[in-house]
């Protein structure tokens, strides 16, 4: 391996690396959206977001640091899902999401990626899923 | 071509369940890879960009293979697979084999409108296009294979 890229990535801390890579997702799932069922262009898409095409491919090259309400205005415009929280798993894994009234969520979000094809963030939802629930009940009993 | 010849060396060290590899040229005539100049020259001074195109190269390499998107595409003329990363102003240029594998060749800042008109970029994208060409060539006689995830076979080139 590169002794630079080496260096370099190891200097990165990892709530960057955490940080590029949920823009690096978000970025990628666009892009499939904008490809889905015929597709928009990016002149197309750019808009609908009333945004420069230049700030669309700035965005999907990857490394923008997207808020929530652009976050938000992009779902609008597919109609579709690009973050989901991982507490709120139901609609990702089909199970039934309970939380007793009497229950405090002390549990911090993480985002994740809407991404079907990548198993690992099912599993690692599932497992999320699981220990919630797990250390929910355990405090209701 | 300033060299005697040239070899794709491994710029990140291939894993199986890697999903891409990316790769870089090394001159003969040079003591480092065209992309870990491109690295070292811009590191410090520019390390914002820098961090954004080594997070990308990993990503790529680890999580999603090569996407299309991630790429300013038709950075050359015809077929020629030559494409860009960019992070703010630096372009790092490269041959791109679909999702599987890049080759990265060597970059610069770009403070012009098209990298034809700046000679330093214009340097690297002609050395890639000479590159691609030889590439190409052992492509289509098997020398060279592309795999799902790698780049094999006769990698050094002496010209």
């Amino acid at each position: 391996m590169s002794k630079v890229i080496e260096r370099i990535l190891s200097r990165i801390p990892s709530y960057k690396k955490r940080m590029m890579s949920i823009s690096f997702d978000i970025a990628a799932q666009i892009y499939e959206y904008m490809k889905k069922d015929g597709g928009i262009t990016q002149k197309e898409f750019a808009k609908k977001m009333s945004k420069k095409e230049s700030e669309i491919s700035k965005w999907l090259s990857g490394g923008h640091n997207f808020t929530i309400e652009t976050i938000a205005k992009i779902e609008e415009v597919f109609n579709e899902k690009i973050v989901y929280i991982s507490m709120f798993a139901k609609d990702d894994l089909g199970l039934e999401y309970e939380n007793p009234d009497n229950v405090i969520i002390n549990s911090s979000p993480v985002l994740v990626s809407f991404d079907y094809t990548d198993t690992s963030v099912q599993n690692s939802n599932y497992e999320k899923y699981y220990q919630f629930t797990a250390s929910q009940s355990n405090s209701v009993n | 071509m300033n060299s005697q010849g040239f070899e794709i060396v491994e710029f990140i060290k291939h894993k199986s369940n890697h999903k891409s590899s990316f790769y870089a040229i090394k001159l003969d005539s040079e003591t480092k890879s065209e992309a870990d100049a491109f690295f070292d020259k811009f590191e410090n001074t520019k390390k914002e960009e820098i961090e954004i195109l080594s997070g990308k190269i990993d990503y790529m390499v680890t999580k999603r293979g090569c996407l299309e998107s991630f790429f300013e595409l038709k950075e050359s003329k015809i077929d020629d697979n030559i494409c860009c990363l960019k992070a703010g102003k630096l372009r790092l240029y490269c041959l791109r084999y679909s999702k599987v594998a890049v080759i990265l060749g060597g970059g610069d800042f770009k403070d012009v409108n098209t990298y034809q008109e700046s000679e330093d970029l214009n340097k690297h994208v002609k050395l890639l296009q000479v590159i691609y060409a030889l590439i190409d060539e052992r492509i289509k006689d098997k020398e060279i294979i592309i795999t799902e995830n790698s780049i094999t076979g006769k990698l050094k080139f002496n010209l």
